[in-house]
């Protein structure tokens, strides 16, 4: 394996805007909202960015294609500035390129700013794409929340769960998220919420119901990473740095040659152990201090546990109801309310959760804080369990 | 992203190169596989090589139509307005008895009466003057 990103950026600074319905703002107050939160973090000028990279997933959402919105709305200095896109781990993929630009040594400093207007498409759930031709044959009106439900049934399936059991642990999840959301003022559902809730909400797509299924929501983040030595130089004590960055895509195995029995992820499987490789962790369920999983729907929460190996295969449902992942339990998950809660902008999702990551390795995660975090994860699943694109991120105290 | 008068109505395959006589099948009544000359693979979707060996010896042969349930489940909010007033409805993943499994949408029957393993039988529904969609109804 290459010689990996450990320890080669810091981060300098972030932000994120308040998630939820933001009537009150457009995608370009959203991204000034972020950004000036992450600046006055980092303690520079604008100029002083080299180079930035703009992730959004739903380009026509208000600000149409290109990195030419992100550059006019920040004024950034005629920088090189990138779009990206790449489904759901979106936010993700714009961190990978300014953290890449400043391990390659062609950017000083470096933007990634993620952001989504999903709230005014006129109808709820996420605003429906072009699939491309070849996706006809295997995609015929599924659902997101329908393509997960599948996900749930095969996870029972192959572990010989009972639907009872399966449904509690996912409540426990929903349940679990509303409470972290609760604690935290950027969050979009902040309302508690009980496991009768759950159990008697309006079915989407059995068994998935209503609180089984996260928000969609309109928000931005964005991280400024540098080099360590410019951070110190910049007064920058207890650096953060970027551990593990790794992707993994799906290359059509699952679909093509019907082995994939379609209970697990494929992709978060690669990613996670080329992570905890790059970074060095070899007890992955000890080691790690905090992790925020792309839980667009409370089984995807679940069965992400097994394929990240912080749960054994067949053991997610006993150390969810066990309350391995509660707020006050061993390895917190989703401690800033996840996807369910916090919200789900699709671009600015990635980066929202590494924001957290690096509010509780800083010290300032407030009402939320967990004590001495060593590890802090983040996981991005962006397209459908058959095929998809995976991302795993892990940060931590530079040098540790 | 596509625009809401056109999420209103419900999208339609493109035929090309690659699938245009498996959408002639489909208009025939008949669903098509690959099947592979060279190490007798049989393929759901249509390409242009054998996913096993890599040959390019393709031959379409007629599917018997007959299969099980793999995976299912039931959309009780449909993803966009088109699909609203089909819920609930059964995406089924059916298995054939030739091997492949491809997906699919339950006709004729009780959607939340599906089962895993439920034996189903193709119905070719015709759509447009070029498409005809293949559907599975409980056998």
């Amino acid at each position: 394996m290459a010689s990996g990103i450990k320890d080669k950026v810091v981060i300098l600074g972030m932000g994120c805007s308040k998630f939820g319905e933001r009537w009150d703002a457009d995608a370009q107050d959203l991204m000034v909202e972020a950004f000036e939160e992450a600046l006055r973090d980092a303690g520079i000028d604008r100029k002083q960015i080299d180079a930035a990279w703009l992730g959004t997933a739903v380009e026509e959402q208000h600000l149409g294609k290109s990195a030419v919105p992100l550059a006019m709305t920040l004024r950034l200095p005629y920088i090189p500035v990138t779009r990206v896109e790449n489904y759901c781990a979106t936010g993700t993929e714009a961190l990978r390129g300014a953290v890449y630009a400043v391990a390659s040594g062609a950017a000083d400093i470096a933007l990634a700013l993620g952001v989504e207007k999903l709230k005014d498409t006129g109808y709820g759930g996420l605003p429906q794409r072009s699939r491309g031709a070849l996706n006809d044959l295997f995609w015929p009106n599924l659902s997101a929340p329908g393509s997960f439900a599948q996900l749930a049934a095969a996870y029972r399936a192959k572990h010989g769960v009972n639907k009872d059991d399966l449904k509690r642990a996912m409540a426990h999840i929903s349940v679990k998220s509303h409470a972290n959301a609760a604690k935290n003022a950027k969050a979009h559902l902040r309302n508690q919420i009980t496991e009768e809730d759950v159990l008697g909400a309006p079915m989407i797509a059995e068994p998935l119901g209503l609180y089984d299924c996260c928000g969609v929501s309109d928000g931005s983040a964005c991280a400024i990473v540098t080099t360590p030595d410019i951070a110190r130089g910049l007064g920058k004590k207890d650096l953060i740095a970027v551990k593990a960055l790794q992707l993994a895509v799906s290359n059509g195995e699952e679909v093509q040659f019907d082995r994939w029995d379609g209970s697990y992820f494929a992709t978060t499987r690669v990613a996670a152990a080329r992570a905890y490789k790059e970074a060095g962790i070899t007890r992955p369920r000890e080691q790690v201090s905090l992790v925020d999983v792309h839980d667009c729907f409370s089984v995807t929460e679940l069965v992400t546990m097994e394929d990240l190996q912080l749960s054994a295969e067949g053991t997610a449902i006993k150390d969810v109801l066990d309350g391995f992942f509660d707020a006050d339990g061993k390895l917190p998950c989703q401690i800033d309310g996840g996807l369910k809660c916090f919200g789900h902008p699709i671009g600015a999702s990635g980066l929202r959760m590494v924001y957290e990551m690096y509010l509780q390795l800083s010290g300032r995660a407030g009402e939320r804080q967990r004590p001495a975090p060593v590890w802090g994860m983040t996981h991005n699943l962006g397209g459908f369990p058959s095929q998809n694109v995976s991302s795993v991120t892990i940060v931590g105290r530079y040098g540790a | 992203m596509i625009k809401p008068e056109e999420a209103l109505i419900k999208p339609l395959p493109i035929p090309d190169g690659d699938t245009a006589t498996f959408w002639k099948g489909l208009s025939q009544g008949e669903l098509l596989l690959q099947h592979c000359l060279e190490c007798r693979h049989v393929q759901y979707y249509q390409q242009g090589m054998c996913r096993h060996c890599g040959s390019v010896r393709l031959e379409h042969r007629a599917a018997s139509g007959r299969g099980k349930v793999y995976s299912y489940s039931v959309v009780y909010r449909a993803p966009g307005p088109a699909f609203k007033n089909d819920t609930p409805y059964a995406v089924l993943l059916v298995e054939l008895e030739e091997g492949p499994r491809m997906i699919s949408s339950l006709v004729g029957g009780d959607p939340e009466r599906v089962t895993f393993d439920m034996p189903v039988q193709l119905v070719c529904e015709k759509v447009s003057d070029v498409i005809t969609l293949p559907r599975f109804k409980p056998a």
